[in-house]
């Protein structure tokens, strides 16, 4: 037997349940009805097609996989076609599209996001021209260290998002698709948190946000940065051992698949009359520093890409290596991390572009 | 079914939510007859163990085995009782000593080796605690203790005491269950599902949910950054972390405590209760009577009362408090972080008892705001940040660092959290009645919980202890 103090608690709460009232009568029903929507919620949305577990991967987190779902998913809901569009990885994604269109780019959308590699920005662009979609411009970021052999991407992310999203209201249509031979647990999370997107434009649990023109924000660090709280300095010796160091390490030489998708786009782009900017987005001067100190051979892996990029050179193409944030007037303070950048920069970066500041190609 | 729903031994999985749980339930209410119930109950919460090892499920299992027996031979050889308790009070203790404490041992007897320059030629070495090992091994240990007191009379049905150990609702993080708390309640099962019990238990359970996703997760997420770097902690922010950290520990602990006595009834069982308010209490003992009562009754059942409890000198009182708390802090985790919290609430004890006039006189108000301070102001030494850290906190907390306004504003909002909790009774004394309205409740909360239930679930704070 429990001691009386509990027994006590536990059975005027049960007693509390067993209330006579007209309504409380109902319980049983409403109970079972309740429930049942819940269940039958659930398994209907374990029938979508959830990015996040059919490729689960060990970086995989909700922020990375929900990024590009969200990136198509807003494309799909712009209400003209932008003449300008950002591809490549989260090195871009600060890059707000209301500067571009300041700079005459004309209505900007920002479809990079985080970890996209060349190969991805290729199936995005074929994407696009295929469905009619095709931008005047493209500005392509690219990130020297994901040439790095192996580096893991989310090509199956990616192609089978531009799949999908290949008939219009395709996130509608791929609620139907029957379900699959495993369940999707995580698909109900994947649902809410469209919902959460398409009410609020933001994911609740993660805090970072997406405008409708692809435009993404970090709202606590923003925040953090707001309130001159962030620690630019701690951000880069954390990073450095744990996520830069190794990156490099293994970047000895560009990946010539991903030089390939380079070259492929410049082609694709001339089929499609679209002018190409390809953009090597600043580092953080302090990284570059340990990097030549620590990873010597970078440079010449990192000067690999550029001179590449510099044999695709046309009338169409403009290459604008901006590693170093003195090649376009950039600063020391408006990075959030060793490859992010934001505010001034993230401006600069645009000004410089349009300015043909740095071009290799002239 | 572990790899494809990401099973785990928490309760806000997806798997748990959406299909362990249904399944168990609906099995254990389709079988008609009681000894299937509980051979279902154990089997099912051996299943729930094995998300986390199956591998270790066989000390469980051996943990239990031993246990049974022994309290038989209790009861069968009278003449040699004290014999076979001693031999499940060593047993349960060498156990709970080896995975727990070895390594905080040897390492201990290293410093100090090296404090006088000796030679200390053990290896490092490192071993997993089992999930919940403190929990069970309270319960089976009270187990043949109320045997031997002949409080209880020993079982003789095996899969029924397995099924009391492996409870799946309190295997993990308690309440610590005495079998003579759920003896007669396994006897009689109830055959059917009882609506009021299963609305109640339903209702504690998104309750106790909404308290661990909803309320301590967040909390978590804002302080988590703070306690990162102590050293940069001012004195507002390390009374924000601090606080943060309070209100976080008792919003996921007593979530869980909810969830368990929910799934308990949801199954026709009580559990006891294992937190009543305690941001309301006012003094030292007030509080502990109020925050994991269950563990505070072992102690007091087990050690406290008979060392001699209050009925002796106020000096041995103080020796058994000093040695009662040091037990508390090490039950907590093997480290001197934990030793030192639990001295710290001994001499918070003996004081209040040596002012206990001057301290019951003082106002109300002021009486409860000292408790919290007291009770925040410990946490560094349980925040799991070793001693030299929580200096560094300390250090902060008295203004030694930088003063720098960051984190006033989570600190205002956790003095307001804290004032909510100070006045809102506990889930259960709740006056829940099973109106539309309630209902409505209910399922937009577990829609809000649904939101953050994620892939790889925060775990619980008293998980793995």
């Amino acid at each position: 037997m429990l001691i009386d103090e509990d027994e006590k608690e536990i059975d005027r709460l049960i007693a509390g349940m067993r209330t006579r009232d007209a309504s409380a009568r109902r319980f049983p029903w409403m109970v079972l009805l309740v429930f049942t929507t819940l269940v039958v919620t659930y398994l209907g949305s374990s029938a979508t097609v959830n990015p996040r577990l059919e490729f689960p991967g060990p970086q995989d987190t909700p922020l990375l996989l929900e990024q590009p779902f969200a990136k198509f998913r807003y494309h799909e809901d712009l209400q003209s076609p932008a003449t300008t569009v950002v591809l490549g990885a989260s090195n871009v994604m600060t890059l707000d599209p209301s500067e571009f269109q300041r700079q005459g780019f004309g209505p900007t959308y920002n479809f990079a996001y985080s970890r996209s590699l060349a190969t991805e920005s290729l199936a995005v662009q074929r994407f696009l021209a295929d469905t009619d979609r095709n931008p005047g411009t493209i500005i392509q970021g690219v990130a020297d260290f994901q040439f790095a052999v192996g580096y893991q991407g989310r090509a199956r992310v990616t192609a089978e998002l531009a799949e999908r999203f290949r008939e219009p209201d395709s996130l509608t249509s791929s609620l139907l698709i029957p379900m699959k031979a495993s369940m999707k647990p995580a698909a109900v999370l994947d649902l809410a948190r469209v919902t959460a997107y398409n009410t609020l434009g933001m994911d609740i649990a993660s805090q970072y946000a997406i405008d409708d023109d692809g435009l993404f924000h970090y709202v606590e660090r923003d925040r953090l940065i707001e309130a001159r709280e962030y620690d630019l300095r701690l951000a880069l010796e954390q990073s450095y051992p744990t996520a830069i160091l190794p990156a490099y390490k293994a970047f000895d030489s560009p990946d010539s698949a991903q030089l390939e998708a380079l070259s492929a786009q410049v082609a694709l782009a001339e089929t499609t009359n679209t002018t190409m900017y390809f953009v090597l987005p600043p580092i953080h001067p302090t990284v570059t520093a340990w990097l030549d100190r620590d990873v010597p051979g970078w440079r010449s892996a990192h000067d690999s890409i550029v001179a590449h990029l510099v044999g695709l050179c046309s009338s169409r193409v403009h290459v604008h290596d901006y590693t170093d944030p003195s090649s376009f007037g950039g600063n020391d303070a408006s990075f959030y991390d060793p490859h992010h950048y934001y505010g001034d920069n993230a401006r600069l970066v645009v000004e410089g572009l349009a300015a043909g500041r740095g071009d290799l190609c002239t | 079914m572990h790899d494809a729903l990401n099973c785990d031994t928490l309760f806000h999985t997806y798997c748990f939510i959406f299909v362990f749980l249904p399944l168990t339930l609906a099995g254990y209410w389709f079988v008609p007859n009681r000894r299937w119930k509980i051979a279902w109950l154990a089997f099912m919460s051996l299943v729930f163990y094995s998300f986390w090892d199956i591998r270790y499920s066989a000390l469980l299992l051996v943990s239990t085995a031993v246990d049974f027996f022994l309290a038989l031979q209790i009861t069968r050889d009278r003449a040699h009782a004290k014999a076979w308790l001693v031999a499940s009070i060593l047993f349960n203790l060498g156990v709970l000593g080896f995975f727990k404490y070895a390594v905080f041992a040897v390492e201990s007897a290293r410093s100090l080796f090296d404090i006088f320059g000796l030679p200390f030629e053990a290896p490092h070495y490192q071993i997993v605690l089992p999930l919940g090992i403190s929990f069970y091994i309270f319960q089976t240990l009270s187990y043949t203790i109320d045997v031997y007191r002949r409080d209880v009379e020993p079982t003789r049905d095996l899969v029924k005491f397995l099924a009391f150990v492996t409870l799946f609702p309190q295997l993990v993080a308690g309440p610590i269950v005495r079998y003579k708390e759920v003896t007669d309640q396994l006897d009689n099962l109830p055959k059917r599902m009882d609506w009021a019990m299963t609305g109640a238990g339903l209702s504690l359970f998104i309750i106790g949910l909404a308290k661990k996703l909803l309320v301590a997760d967040r909390i978590g997420a804002r302080i988590d950054p703070i306690w990162a770097d102590p050293g940069a902690m001012g004195l507002v922010s390390s009374w924000a972390a601090t606080l943060g950290y309070a209100l976080q520990y008792y919003f996921d602990f007593s979530g869980y405590s909810d969830m368990a006595i929910g799934l308990g009834l949801l199954l026709g069982l009580r559990f006891p209760v294992n937190f009543r308010a305690p941001f309301q209490a006012l003094n030292p003992s007030d509080f502990w009577r109020r925050w994991h009562i269950t563990l505070m009754r072992f102690v007091r059942d087990y050690l406290y009362i008979p060392l001699g409890g209050n009925r002796v000198s106020f000096g041995r009182w103080a020796f058994i408090i000093l040695f009662a708390w040091a037990l508390i802090g090490l039950w907590h985790g093997a480290g001197a972080a934990y030793l030192l919290w639990g001295l710290f609430f001994a001499v918070v004890h003996i004081t209040y008892r040596a002012t206990k006039d001057r301290w019951d006189r003082m106002p109300r108000v002021v009486q409860l705001v000292l408790m919290q301070v007291l009770f925040a102001a410990s946490l560094p030494l349980l925040r799991g940040i070793g001693v030299n850290e929580a200096g560094t906190v300390f250090a902060a907390m008295f203004g030694l660092h930088a003063f720098t306004t960051a984190g006033v504003v989570l600190l205002v909002v956790f003095i307001l959290l804290y004032a909510f909790a100070a006045v809102v009774p506990p889930a259960i004394d709740w006056r829940i009645r099973p109106t539309p309205t309630w209902i409505g409740y209910l399922a937009v909360l577990f829609f809000a919980i649904t939101l953050y239930l994620a892939p790889e679930p925060q775990k619980f704070l008293y998980y793995q202890f």
